[in-house]
């Protein structure tokens, strides 16, 4: 059994497509995690070379177009173990036969890459929708995400075009990484820091307005949980305000 | 601002009406806040399993009408609210800047008249835009009755505007809402629809960019899903909707003997939510689907009843067989014909590569070959027998001494 470590990378994967055709073998797994070797197995480190790296890229192009390009490296942002070696897989596949074969969906490979594809899109898609902005004080809106997938690249754009001139931070807790935006350009950057954050002193007034919303336009002769859990997962819902406590219960009828 | 009290109660007034969808429109935040997205953007979703994306609220529930069905009619003892245009306005832009929301969905109960109650959603409509750089999400309810002038205006600034027929016959209307009438509610939607082909033809896409729709209540008359599905063909094909909400009648007010008195079940919804799809999206007419004087079998979905009924059409061949044939057989939709579709241009395809696919195969084995070969049954009633068996599984369970199987099935129908 053959094993290549590589970093998660573009570059990384394009390495070791080039250490498997000069050495003419394949490997079982390419991996970026730490791997717990079995004792019929040889695990070979990747180096990276950017040079190599860009030729592997032009066959890649070659053989299947930007298109492939785009379809194999949007799967590094996966939180799948198997990504990097589904990505190898299906690279390599298409060097072989000089053709994009993406659509084959009846080879495992193609159909694990479709699979993981759509996983990240639907979670970006999602987010765009349950990310919550809370007001601070100076201004600038923050939200929190926790997202499966490594997806702020993805969403961030569709918030600095829908809100304009405005100030922002995407913080995704799982990765420590907070994406800035100025108003102008976006900026993410890798932050192990706690950040604190105070909160505009109109916040809290209108976090308990959408939950007064949202209690009052469920339909309860409608009550079906299990819609609403296939609908929005409760992974999502601790970073939602609506899922919250509620502070002050409204006596009315 | 608008308090916590007085949303509460123009929220639970809106909240009946079932349309939801932020989509049909593509615009830039270009001089404004805010944008639209084609897809349209779920934000929400709220304990009955619905979606929260645009904020569904009335104006005022102050209603000068009397229907029936209606939680806000006028001789109903419910707690009244009316929010001035402003308060309307700088909520959705609070919500929207938090990402809560996709929009507004503004409607109104009739007060003092329809021109008056039209008058106040356009000044709110045209203040959200002009005065607050409103470049979101706004679907209005159109009031029937109000002058034309002001609709249409109003279609300049909403992004989607609906007249809810409410009750799929003249008959109906006449019984349960007997201050509307059919020609005053088809009346402003043929103008809309006209105004919006004009538009289109001069290129203008700042007219209605996601259309018009309606909501027909289901359950509350005596309508076959027959005539209601025809009437929805209708209206597609005649006013260019976009979209037919259905929506079950539940029992919202004091009982009369007009109306029927549990909620009506979720399941028939949900049937003609299925008829509705096959006629938008995969190319059936009604009568393909049901006749006229019928209603949808709730033991199989639409598209499984129109195989059975044309087994001679079938089986078809997955490896010949063009796209739209492929979307006719019952269990294979978009995603499934799309990858076949693609994966064949390779090489032929069997059995196990559609399983490897993860093609649903439960009810397409019944209607395809692969290279010739077949895999379902070949009599019709096994076939009927075991995709209606696949279709309830909640209600296949094994029977305890305390169990009461009517119980089950009232859970299903959504009577509980």
């Amino acid at each position: 059994m053959i094993v290549y470590k590589t970093p998660p990378t573009k570059q990384g994967i394009l390495c070791a497509l080039f250490e498997s055709f000069t050495q003419k073998e394949v490997p079982n797994v390419v991996t970026s995690s730490d791997f717990q070797p079995t004792f019929d197995c040889v695990v070979k480190d990747i180096k990276i070379d950017q040079k190599i790296a860009d030729r592997v890229e032009k066959g890649l192009i070659k053989s299947g177009g930007i298109s492939l390009l785009s379809t194999l490296f949007y799967a590094l942002r996966s939180n799948d173990g198997l990504k990097e070696t589904t990505i190898f897989s299906v690279a390599h596949k298409c060097l072989v036969a000089r053709k994009n074969l993406v659509t084959n969906y009846k080879d495992p490979d193609m159909i694990n890459l479709y699979e993981i594809n759509s996983r990240i899109a639907n979670e970006a898609h999602r987010l765009k929708g349950f990310l919550r902005f809370e007001k601070t004080a100076p201004g600038v809106w923050y939200a929190r995400i926790s997202p499966d997938n490594d997806i702020i690249d993805l969403i961030a754009p569709h918030f600095k075009s829908r809100f304009p001139n405005e100030r922002f931070l995407i913080h995704d807790l799982k990765r420590n990484l907070v994406c800035m935006c100025d108003g102008r350009s976006l900026k993410t950057i890798k932050t192990d820091q706690a950040l604190l954050v105070c909160l505009h002193q109109d916040e809290h007034n209108f976090q308990s307005l959408w939950q007064t919303y949202f209690d009052h336009v469920t339909i309860k002769e409608r009550f079906n949980p299990k819609l609403q859990d296939t609908s929005l997962p409760k992974r999502y819902r601790k970073n939602m305000v609506e899922f919250a406590p509620r502070q002050d219960t409204l006596e009315f009828n | 601002m608008l308090d916590a009290k007085r949303l509460t109660i123009l929220t639970e007034s809106a909240k009946y009406d079932v349309s939801c969808s932020s989509s049909g429109s593509s615009r830039s935040s270009r001089g404004g806040i805010g944008n639209t997205y084609a897809a349209g953007i779920c934000h929400s979703f709220t304990q009955d399993g619905r979606c929260i994306s645009l904020l569904k609220i009335l104006l005022s529930n102050q209603c000068v009408y009397d229907c029936l069905y209606c939680v806000n009619r006028r001789s109903n003892d419910v707690p009244r609210a009316t929010a001035t245009p402003d308060e309307i306005c700088q909520l959705v832009m609070e919500f929207y800047k938090r990402n809560y929301i996709e929009g507004l969905f503004l409607s109104s109960a009739v007060f003092k008249n329809a021109d008056y109650t039209m008058e106040l959603l356009l000044e709110t409509v045209v203040r959200l835009r002009k005065l607050y750089g409103f470049r979101g999400y706004i679907h209005l309810k159109g009031i029937p009755g109000a002058d034309s002038l002001l609709l249409n205006r109003a279609a300049h600034y909403a992004d989607r505007m609906s007249f809810n027929i409410e009750l799929p016959s003249e008959k109906s209307l006449k019984l349960l809402a007997p201050q509307k009438s059919k020609k005053a509610i088809l009346a402003p939607m043929g103008a809309m629809a006209e105004e919006y082909k004009i538009a289109r033809q001069e290129k203008n896409k700042a007219v209605l960019p996601a259309g018009q729709t309606t909501q027909m209540i289901v359950g509350a008359s005596s309508e076959t899903d027959g005539q209601i599905i025809r009437l929805s063909q209708a209206l597609y094909d005649r006013y260019s909707l976009k979209r037919v909400y259905y929506s079950s009648y539940v029992p919202a007010n004091n009982q009369t003997s007009l109306l029927p008195t549990t909620p009506v079940g979720l399941l028939r919804e949900h049937r003609l939510y299925q008829a509705d799809w096959l006629l938008r999206f995969y190319g059936f007419s009604a009568e393909e689907i049901i006749g006229s004087e019928q209603n949808l079998d709730p033991a199989l979905d639409p598209k499984c009843a129109w195989a059975l009924r044309n087994m001679g059409l079938f089986p078809v061949e997955v490896n010949t067989a063009p796209p739209e044939v492929l979307l006719r057989v019952p269990g294979i939709g978009f995603k499934s014909a799309s990858k076949i579709c693609h994966a064949r241009r390779f090489s032929k395809l069997d059995f196990d590569d559609l399983k490897k696919m993860r093609v649903v195969l439960k009810r397409a084995m019944h209607f395809i070959t692969c290279g010739g070969k077949f895999y379902g049954q070949e009599s019709l009633p096994a076939v009927r027998t075991l995709l209606t068996l696949n279709e309830m599984p909640n209600t296949m369970e094994q029977l305890s001494m305390f169990s009461s199987p009517d119980i089950n099935l009232s859970v299903l129908g959504g009577e509980l």
